[in-house]
């Protein structure tokens, strides 16, 4: 149910609680209407009074969780499908490399059993692509780290909403040890930024801001 | 030229003195964070760090190596998936001379050392 929606809900019954008091009010102050009625009166608005404090608690509720929780929850699987998207990409990238440095491993036996006039040239050729295909396999790996800040960036979110809805659990006066624990723990700091998109276009980005502002620097 | 290597992601620290070797920088000491960084600053010639470490961060390490008498010239790479303006200033502000962005390649970070090195040598 959306934010603005419960607001209303929330005013529209409290509205009607004090009406129903205003009209309790009168009816146990007429005297026509005699001693039964008098308690039936007192207990209703007594039930008016404790419903209105419901309601009240209800209020600070929706104020401890809010909007962002919502929000949070949303970046959260943004986060978690890049995640997934990224270990993918760097799967695929490893295995063409590895198929890539075979195929040259399948080269050089090929120029081992077949000697020719500039084999040993063509070999130090196709080693040094190997080399070269095997070290790039390693910098595929760097998915690892943004991946792992990405996570974390995910996990703290989640902690963050578990929070709140501890504090509302907390105001509405049940218990929650799970959540306590959740509540009490410390969160490191991740990237929000962490990605392996875009890596050019962000790079020169940095570079350029970096050139601005020694420009800017040295200029006063 | 004698390298240090900051990050507390072992992968990280193999993948940039892999980095660092495959452009011909052969001498590298590693460290897991800015608190064992700051104890092996000796006989270190370029400082090459992560930003999010635990205990002492890449920032907090590189204004505690600018305080310093014995290594306030130090020059000084950040390598981080942080790429937002804010970080980007944070860093520029705390003192490193240049900036990489992760994922990166042997070849970004070989230019930046060397525009870092040229500049020094301007100076």
């Amino acid at each position: 149910m959306p934010t603005s929606r419960i607001a209303e809900v929330l005013y529209d019954s409290e509205t009607v609680l004090r009406l129903v008091d205003s009209e309790l009010e009168e009816l146990r102050d007429d005297p026509a209407d005699g001693h039964p009625l008098a308690v039936l009166l007192t207990l209703m608005q007594r039930a008016n009074q404790e419903t209105a404090c419901v309601l009240r608690t209800l209020s600070h509720g929706r104020d401890a969780l809010g909007d962002i929780p919502l929000r949070e929850i949303r970046e959260s699987v943004d986060k978690l499908t890049e995640v997934s998207t990224a270990t993918e990409a760097a799967a695929h990238r490893i295995m063409d490399g590895i198929d890539r440095a075979q195929g040259m491993l399948d080269a050089l036996d090929r120029l081992a059993e077949e000697p020719t006039v500039n084999g040993a040239i063509q070999e130090a050729m196709v080693r040094a692509r190997l080399r070269e295909e095997l070290f790039q396999i390693i910098g595929a790996l760097q998915f690892q780290d943004i991946t792992s800040q990405q996570l974390g960036h995910a996990a703290q979110m989640l902690g963050d909403v578990s929070r709140r809805v501890h504090a509302t659990t907390s105001l509405l006066g049940g218990s929650c040890a799970e959540a306590e624990s959740v509540a009490a723990e410390a969160s490191p700091i991740f990237a929000e930024s962490a990605s392996i998109k875009d890596v050019g276009e962000r790079q020169a980005a940095a570079d350029a801001l970096f050139w601005a502002e020694r420009t800017r620097k040295a200029a006063s | 030229m004698r390298f240090l290597v900051v990050d507390d992601s072992a992968t990280m620290r193999r993948i940039v003195v892999n980095s660092l070797q495959r452009v011909g920088f052969t001498e590298v000491v590693e460290a897991a964070d800015g608190a064992e960084a700051l104890e092996k600053l000796s006989g270190i010639d370029f400082l090459i760090t992560d930003w999010n470490m635990p205990k002492v961060s890449g920032a907090e390490l590189t204004r505690a190596v600018r305080a310093r008498d014995d290594s306030r010239g130090l020059p000084i790479i950040m390598v981080t998936a942080r790429s937002v303006r804010d970080d980007i200033l944070t860093a520029m502000e705390a003192g490193v001379d240049s900036y990489v962005v992760k994922p990166f390649t042997p070849q970004v970070l070989r230019e930046k050392i060397d525009a870092v090195l040229a500049s020094r040598a301007a100076a």
